[in-house]
């Protein structure tokens, strides 16, 4: 009997769901044999992975779609979580602490984009790496406005007693709220609005001369990008009830950045599927103790500890794995080489 | 001219630098017919094309689109109104199908608005768009390939598939920048035939910048011969190709 072929989306999405299987079921194997890994730090890994995924949809959007180069993501996703937190700073309701986020990023999106996004897309990196780097020293420098390097720490979003009650109730609530956004961002992407984005990525002058007015449509997915930064700003303070300026350092754009190019840039599951390999390793690297390697000594045994201590022998693993990626799948785990293959 | 002008440029300049590369032309197209723009190399014709297509600003002189001025306007603007071009080396979007090359340039999709695009409102509109865009890669001969990456087509199938893309906004005016450079004798046959199907089915004013001046010669109504970015000749196709000056400039070259 022969099985029904899938389609090339359907084995995409296979290759996600199989790649997560893979992930949890070692982890939960190197934990049977070593007692290091808890139940709970498989749900924390698995809450990373989903906002992340989150996070990294935003550059999907803005990059994959619209070939827009967005350095600052962290700073739109800092905007949603003071959002969130100077509404309780003030004693707004959380709605209007949302709403807040939402459109706060999305404005910063606009003021960013306006003077940029009509010169050529190097303007757009160098600008938006310095904006969310402005966002985070008011957060951290306005005391008085954020508490500054004090953080806060509670916050009135609902459920949050729930969320944090356990990592499991977090993980739960974070997957009921993320699976919308990548089935949001594939309809848009499928539709004509994301057809035009298409044509002005490979080529602004065509798009121009069919009558679409460029600058319009990369405002718009700039504009469009911030909201699941801002969307993993909120989650996040909410999962991990705080929020601090040291959350929004211009390393975790780059964190995004390489779960966007590790899964593939073109398809939306590429976000997922990167942000699963990219946690999945980092989870590795701090499960694998010593110990669990039966024949270590001598020089290899401080090797070994380097790369499996968090700090930067596992930011060590995470380049190999991105030079391994780009060297035998330049297009990412999931995406499609065709559409590498063809230069202008 | 038979009819009166769609498209007028009149005292058209533009310097880079110190080069002026168009120093004062006129040209007018009219409704159904083919003008032919022609002259050596450097004498400024594809300049001339993007100061009316609106990918470069004149300096000076007035563009009229449909008696409406339409100088200085961006090239999406002025596509809105009805003028469509192609680019001298062809830019297909490679990583496109080609229906979506064709479909892109629907002048009339709703979807295209970000409010309307996360709605299923417009796909009643998409496969007319569809069925448009089938119609006109049918036209110019390239239905076999509709689901192909436009990468995949060769220089000829990608210019066509670029008049194709034009013809979708159905313009009032086309300006073509050399349809036919790099193409075999045989597509290039095919695809002269194909313009003057335009002029005659669709009533358009077409306006070609060619270095083929034997095709040019055969298929033009008129004939415009720029040198050093002006006017040097003008007129019907034997006219011009008498005129000693327009010999001198393509054979001799000029006395110092």
């Amino acid at each position: 009997m022969k099985l029904p072929a899938l389609s090339r989306d359907g084995r995409e999405w296979a290759v996600v769901a199989a790649l997560a299987s893979g992930v949890f079921l070692l982890l939960t194997l190197i934990s049977a044999r070593n007692g290091s890994v808890s139940g709970e730090f498989l749900v924390g890994v698995a809450l990373t992975m989903a906002l992340f995924a989150l996070l990294a949809l935003g550059l999907s959007l803005q990059f994959g779609l619209a070939g827009l180069i967005n350095f600052g993501h962290i700073g739109f996703a800092a905007i949603g979580a003071y959002g969130v937190g100077l509404a309780h700073l003030n004693g707004w309701p959380w709605f209007a602490g949302v709403a807040l986020g939402l459109l706060g990023a999305v404005a910063l999106a606009i003021v960013v984009g306006i003077p940029t996004l009509r010169l050529r897309e190097d303007y757009l990196a160098i600008a938006t790496i310095g904006v969310a780097e402005i966002v985070r020293t008011i957060a951290l420098s306005e005391v008085w406005l954020t508490r500054g390097p004090f953080g806060i720490y509670s916050f009135p979003l609902p459920g949050r007693d729930f969320a944090t009650s356990g990592p499991w109730a977090a993980l739960a609530a974070s997957l009921g709220v993320v699976p919308y956004s990548p089935f949001f961002v594939a309809v848009l992407a499928r539709s004509p609005w994301g057809r035009v984005l298409r044509a002005i990525r490979e080529d602004e002058d065509v798009a121009g001369a069919v009558g679409k007015n460029p600058f319009r449509f990369k405002l718009q997915a700039l504009a469009l990008g911030a909201v699941p930064a801002a969307l993993y700003g909120m989650l996040y303070a909410w999962a991990f009830a705080q929020i601090i300026p040291a959350l929004f350092v211009p390393l975790v754009t780059f964190y995004a950045w390489t779960i966007v190019v590790v899964g593939g840039v073109t398809t939306l599951r590429g976000a997922l599927a990167g942000s699963i390999a990219f946690w999945g390793l980092t989870a590795f690297a701090r499960v694998l103790r010593l110990e669990t390697i039966p024949v270590v000594g001598g020089p290899l045994e401080s090797v070994v500890g380097f790369l499996t201590r968090p700090g930067p022998g596992q930011e060590l693993l995470i380049g190999v794995l991105l030079v391994l990626v780009m060297l035998h799948r330049p297009q990412g785990i999931v995406g499609r080489r065709e559409e590498l293959r063809f230069g202008r | 001219m038979a009819a009166e002008a769609i498209l007028e440029a009149k005292g058209l300049r533009k310097a880079f630098g110190g080069a002026v590369a168009v120093a004062d032309m006129d040209v007018a197209v009219a409704p159904g017919e083919i003008v032919g723009l022609i002259g050596p190399n450097g004498a400024g014709k594809t300049t001339l094309f993007n100061l009316v297509a609106g990918a470069l600003e004149p300096d000076g002189g007035r563009v009229t689109l449909a008696g409406e001025d339409v100088t200085g306007l961006p090239a999406h603007a002025l596509a809105k109104r009805g003028l469509a071009r192609t680019f001298q080396l062809s830019r297909a979007l490679n990583r496109m199908s080609v229906l979506d090359n064709v479909a892109l340039a629907a002048p009339d999709q709703p979807g295209e608005r970000l409010a309307v695009a996360i709605t299923p409102f417009w796909r009643k509109r998409e496969e007319a768009v569809e069925d448009r865009a089938r119609e006109v890669l049918d036209f110019v001969g390239l239905s076999a390939k509709l689901d192909d990456y436009a990468g995949s087509l060769s220089g000829g199938q990608k210019k066509l598939l670029e008049i194709a893309r034009a013809l979708m906004l159905e313009p009032k005016v086309l300006l073509l920048d050399e349809p036919m450079a790099g193409v075999n004798p045989t597509l290039a046959k095919g695809i002269m035939e194909r313009i003057r199907a335009i002029r005659d089915e669709r009533g358009a004013a077409i306006l070609i910048v060619e270095h083929d001046i034997e095709s040019i010669m055969a298929n033009s109504d008129r004939v415009i011969v720029m040198a050093e970015g002006t006017t040097l000749a003008a007129g019907d196709p034997e006219t011009v190709r008498n005129d000693p000056r327009v010999i001198e400039a393509y054979l001799g070259g000029r006395e110092p």
